[in-house]
């Protein structure tokens, strides 16, 4: 039997198949330096430095272009 | 319309096959004086220079990326950009299919650029015909815009490739 209540309760926190999130990882070097790396959805990098120039680096990783013949 | 689409230049494949004549050429895919240009989001799908089908396939400046160290038509996809001693490789990949492929990854240092959405891959060493100079292999988009600053910007081909032609479907 459907109850509106119990579904709405049941569907909190819930992520579909397919979606993901950002992915963000912290690290603190050897010389002092910390960098913030995030991953978007595309699988590109940006990562953040806390260095005077704030430094910000960027990796692109593209999907393969296929083509048929 | 968006730039929403990668992929390759028909014109210029078919001058491969055609055995086109060329100044500067014959275009070779693994060339390491080959070059990689950047594009803007301004760019639209079906037109220039994101028209695959287009019969002019030579490569153009418009809504193009630059910035410090990143000069204006691009970087030479040469040994050292790629890794240090890095190379290019046209050969089987998948079974039945033909893969271009970089051997280590682009890597460029230094640089402040802002807005890259996408790139181009063109052979520069060619000249001549107009509708060939700087002949467009495969354009890529990134999917969103990239801003360096003082940074790498840095380029990590699939596992796959930068693009597979299947020639056996």
């Amino acid at each position: 039997m459907s109850n509106a209540y119990r579904d709405k309760l049941l569907s909190v926190g819930y992520l579909g198949h397919g979606r993901t999130r950002d992915r963000v990882k912290e690290t603190r070097h050897e010389d002092g330096t910390r960098t913030k790396a995030t991953t978007d959805q595309l699988g590109n990098t940006v990562t953040e430095w806390n260095t005077p120039d704030d430094r910000v680096d960027v990796m692109i990783r593209p999907e393969t272009v296929k083509a048929k013949w | 319309m968006a730039f929403t689409k990668s992929g390759l230049y028909l014109h210029t494949f078919q001058s491969l096959l055609n055995a086109t004549s060329l100044t500067g050429g014959p275009i070779n895919l693994t060339a390491l004086t080959n070059k990689i240009s950047l594009l803007s989001s301004s760019v639209t799908d079906g037109s220039s220079p994101v028209n695959f089908s287009t019969a002019t396939s030579n490569w153009v400046n418009t809504n193009e990326v630059t910035g410090t160290n990143w000069a204006t038509t691009g970087v030479l996809l040469s040994a050292a950009n790629l890794g240090g001693s890095g190379s290019t490789t046209y050969a089987e990949g998948t079974t039945g299919s033909l893969r271009y492929n970089w051997s280590a990854g682009l890597s460029i240092a230094s640089t402040t650029i802002t807005g890259a959405f996408g790139c181009i891959i063109y052979a520069d060493p060619i000249t001549a015909p107009a509708d060939l100079v700087d002949a467009m292999l495969v354009a890529i988009c990134f999917g969103a815009s990239y801003s360096t600053s003082n940074g790498t910007f840095g380029i990590t081909p699939s596992g796959t490739g930068i693009f597979e032609m299947d020639l056996t479907p």
